[in-house]
């Protein structure tokens, strides 16, 4: 009632806008630094459930090679169709190979689902093994426990 | 005159708040805009990597010039889980519904650590058709220990991978 009559003809309510902007700034600040901090993120693509871990190694450059059920693929390359791979006896998974080879590198990063079989990912590794790369590492979700 | 002067002033009071105003509304659509954006980016689930050892495939058999070392074997089976030092089997722990029991494993290790402080390595065998997921827990539970309310203790970090023969 009062504040009905306080208000004159014309006056546009007044709104504090500071403090909206105070909270905007602080949570940018944030999100930016979050974004900054992150370091080498590993491109994921969708389909990947990595298992969690209780490791807190962080990742470095390197070559990635995402072993899902369906497929297997290099730096978001496919390659090869995972089915195929456990369907063949040969122990190494050849286009892998001839892919690792020719790109070269000493380092590899698997990105492995949560559901794939220790068969499969002891071809990838075989394959990795025999291409000359000597430092392989597992990709995990890690475990914030306190 | 001096009327004149204080309907200026006034209206130069307001032309002065609506700039200001209007610029509180730029800047509010830029974090509109900002926050939304830098959210859709943000990763809230830390990556992290776990370092193996890769057998090296040219090395058949190594020297055992060391005199008594500990040659720890885990074995993932379908069943569960074998611990064996050499040919001796240490414990075989079972397989529970859903996934494999880390709990007994862990401990075990942090016995077996110590009673061998100076040991790194360890060698985790695991089925064909063993998950990916049940091998992380198991490499998790033989690397590092997390007592709780207590600082984490390094186990065997030294991992190799294999298949069980």
């Amino acid at each position: 009632m009062l504040r009905r009559i306080r208000r004159k003809k014309g006056e546009v309510p007044y709104l504090n806008l500071i403090s909206l902007m105070d909270m905007f700034t602080i949570l940018v600040i944030f999100l930016l630094f979050q974004a900054s901090n992150d370091g080498e993120a590993l491109p994921i693509s969708k389909d990947v459930i990595l298992p969690l871990s209780t490791a807190s190694q962080p990742p470095e450059r390197a070559l990635t090679i995402t072993v899902t059920s369906e497929e297997i693929s290099l730096d978001g390359a496919f390659i090869v169709g995972s089915r195929a791979v456990l369907e063949k006896e040969a122990p190494l998974i050849e286009p892998l190979h001839e892919r690792l080879l020719s790109i070269g590198g000493r380092r590899a990063t698997i990105l492995g689902d949560r559901k794939i079989p220790f068969a499969l990912l002891k071809k990838v590794m075989r394959t990795v093994a025999e291409a000359g790369i000597d430092q392989l590492s597992l990709a995990v979700l890690s475990k914030e426990s306190s | 005159m001096t009327r004149q002067r204080a309907i200026f002033k006034r209206r130069k009071a307001a032309r002065s708040e609506e700039t200001i105003l209007s610029f509180k509304l730029g800047y509010i659509n830029l974090m509109i805009t900002l926050v939304p954006f830098l959210l859709s980016i943000a990763v809230f689930s830390r990556l992290a990597v776990l370092d193996l050892h890769l057998p090296k495939l040219s090395s058949q058999g190594g020297g055992a010039s060391s005199p008594r070392r500990l040659a720890l074997t885990v074995e993932i089976e379908e069943r569960g889980i074998a611990v064996s030092d050499g040919p001796e089997r240490l414990a075989f722990f079972s397989r529970r519904e859903g996934g494999v029991e880390t709990e007994p494993l862990s401990s075990l290790m942090q016995k077996l650590k110590k009673d061998h402080p100076a040991e790194n390595e360890i060698v985790i065998l695991s089925r064909p058709n063993i998950p990916y997921e049940d091998l992380i827990s198991v490499i998790d539970a033989c690397r590092l220990a997390k007592p709780k309310g207590g600082p984490a203790q390094i186990l065997f970090p030294d991992i190799s991978l294999g298949e069980v023969s």
